[in-house]
């Protein structure tokens, strides 16, 4: 399979992908296995959501251990690994990108030499962060989450537009961007007042 | 965090048996044993805070771990004559590892040298608070702090001379 758990992606409960020569030739990729959804199996940053979870949905249907007492546990969790690499924008983006760039940007020696985060947006990151912090109520906090839901929604967009048009170099870069932004997301649903924020993974 | 604590106090409370008994009927990814001396920085961060950057004996190293997102600034205040360093802060937003290990790393460079600060390693990092491998990274996101600070310190000052 593509996919493989490891110890950091059980923590971070996040999949790490291996195996990339193998579907960089493009004989076996994660998008073929949704034909509903990616009728020419093509790896794509573009995804229906609603026709993926369908998709998801009727596959599931058939392994799932409740619905069909002869399947493997293992083939209904590895189906919904899949479809979360692929409807999650952050894991799509990681996937394209180790498809195409044979970059693994889950590891952290990978994702620190082929990226460059400036550092004015870490500092962002952390003033974001202290915002959340010291934040008394929560109409502050949505405030602060609706800021972050902006930021994700471009940092998207232009990831849209960096596949589309193949400049993965920017892609790289988004992708990670996307990551701190996301972490921020997590800690802004974890918000509680007077909490310490964070992040465990 | 709630969740960071619940799991730490859980599985080292006083019924430290029973509870780890328990923690392996949970799902594996809900379980993190973190050394003692991890939680102890985590739970008692030493030189939390920030100094003005501005200052020109003040250098600020802001570094991120692109992998996991974690971000770690960390100060120092360096006496310009002796070039010690004699004041430290540091902030940090990402796991307990990242905390515990930038925590101790302020620990270890008040009053130390800039040069000798500049020679510290992740793996001294890693050995005192016992990391395990999948967190040894956090030990060296506080080497690469300390390391962009003291460079941003002496950029400081090459510019301060060179205006003289």
């Amino acid at each position: 399979m593509l996919l493989r758990r490891t110890p950091h992606s059980l923590r971070s409960g996040s999949v790490i992908i291996r195996g990339c020569t193998f579907s960089r030739r493009g004989l076996h990729t994660l998008f073929k296995l949704f034909p509903q959804t990616f009728p020419q199996g093509t790896p794509t940053w573009d995804v229906d959501q609603s026709l993926l979870r369908r998709e998801y949905r009727n596959l599931q249907a058939k392994v799932h251990p409740d619905a069909n007492s002869n399947a493997a546990t293992d083939e209904s969790s590895t189906l919904n690994k899949n479809y979360h690499t692929l409807k999650d924008p952050l894991r799509r983006a990681q996937y394209l990108i180790l498809l195409h760039e044979g970059v693994d940007l889950t590891s952290d020696e990978q994702s620190k030499a082929q990226s460059f985060v400036p550092p004015t947006l870490l500092m962002e990151v952390l003033e974001v962060h202290e915002e959340l912090q010291y934040a008394e109520d929560a109409a502050v906090v949505s405030k602060i989450a609706a800021e972050n839901k902006a930021r994700i929604d471009a940092v998207q967009e232009s990831l849209g537009r960096a596949f589309r048009t193949g400049d993965y170099a920017a892609a790289i870069s988004l992708t990670v961007e996307l990551k701190y932004w996301t972490n921020l997301a997590k800690a802004i649903k974890e918000w509680s007042p007077g909490a310490r924020i964070d992040l465990s993974h | 965090m709630n969740g960071l604590i619940r799991t730490v106090f859980g599985v080292r409370g006083a019924a430290a048996g029973a509870a780890r008994g328990a923690a392996l009927l949970r799902p594996v990814r809900a379980v993190r044993l973190y050394h003692p001396k991890v939680i102890e920085h985590y739970t008692n961060p030493r030189n939390v805070g920030s100094m003005d950057k501005k200052l020109t004996n003040v250098g600020t190293g802001i570094v991120g771990a692109p992998a996991c997102g974690d971000v770690i600034k960390l100060q120092i205040k360096v006496d310009d004559r002796t070039g010690i360093i004699e004041d430290v802060k540091f902030k940090t937003f990402g796991c307990g590892s990242a905390i515990a290990s930038s925590s101790y790393m302020t620990e270890l460079v008040q009053g130390m040298s800039l040069d000798d600060a500049a020679k510290i390693k992740n793996t001294q990092i890693a050995r005192e608070l016992s990391l395990p491998p999948v967190k040894l990274h956090c030990s060296m996101l506080a080497e690469d702090a300390i390391k962009a600070a003291i460079r941003d310190y002496k950029t400081k000052r090459t510019t301060t001379t060179v205006l003289r």
